[in-house]
């Protein structure tokens, strides 16, 4: 019936590892976050002297535009980065749970459920600062002769994203079924 | 529910405690309680065989339904 004692399963390497790995990501999450908080005031505070700066590197000057398209990557990356510690936060309770020998409640469920459309959004906010970086290389135009700068966009809509948003989000209804299911198991005698 | 357990009926008849069917059958003594209080949902085969084979009695003895008692 009810597990009162810890299963062997706590001490289990994967498990360790996978905790020690969410611990180290999610403190580069903060220290990103934190970051870039600070570099937002900063950057619109010498804001005439980044745009300065830029307009001797490219061809035509850039006005102070360029400098809230930076500002506005730089948020759409604290909000990544903030959702990425929202589904790191639920990941790390259930292998919490899964240690503890109960993995299969409602509320890793819902934990699946929250990452997924937690996923969901990164690929959406990723989408955006894709937009958003390929209009700031389109404004910058050409380099001055001499200059070097190369900025290489990645971004989009990923089909690996997409697949990920529907796996968490199926593996969010087994984990309901399971639970379903280990409620009929608590209840046999 | 309207399935009723007459565990107490049975243990009472044989003059047997739920303590001493829980040795015999090898079922934990929380769980026959749940059984016994009409709190399980389900029941294995394995289980009943168990008590029968205790109680001396058949599966139609240990379980009723009564009409209109369900959830």
């Amino acid at each position: 019936m009810n597990q009162t004692t810890k299963s062997p399963e706590t001490n289990d390497i994967v498990l360790k590892s996978t905790r020690g790995l969410l611990i180290v990501t999610k403190w580069l999450m903060l220290l990103g976050v934190t970051v870039l908080t600070f570099a937002i005031p900063v950057l619109l505070f010498f804001s005439s002297e980044v745009a300065a700066e830029m307009a001797d590197t490219f061809v035509t000057p850039p006005g102070t535009e360029v400098v809230w398209m930076i500002v506005g990557l730089m948020l759409l990356g604290i909000v990544m980065m903030l959702l990425t510690l929202f589904g790191l936060n639920r990941l790390r309770r259930i292998v919490d749970s899964v240690g503890e020998g109960n993995p299969f409640t409602r509320i890793n469920g819902t934990r699946l459920r929250g990452m997924g459309v937690a996923a969901f959004a990164i690929q959406i906010v990723t989408f955006v600062g894709s937009l958003l970086a390929s209009a700031m290389v389109s404004i910058l135009g050409e380099v001055q002769p001499g200059e070097e700068f190369s900025m290489h966009i990645e971004g989009g809509l990923s089909i690996s994203g997409i697949l990920l948003v529907l796996l968490l989000i199926i593996l969010a209804r087994v984990f309901d079924r399971g639970a379903e299911m280990q409620d009929e198991l608590q209840g046999t005698v | 529910m309207a399935i009723t357990v007459k565990l107490d009926d049975l243990l009472h008849d044989n003059r047997m405690t739920l303590s001493e069917l829980s040795e015999r059958v090898g079922i934990t003594l929380a769980n026959l309680s749940i059984l016994k209080t009409g709190k399980a949902k389900a029941m294995r085969f394995s289980t009943l065989e168990a008590i029968c084979r205790e109680l001396q009695c058949q599966p139609g003895d240990l379980l009723s339904y009564e009409d209109g008692e369900a959830d």
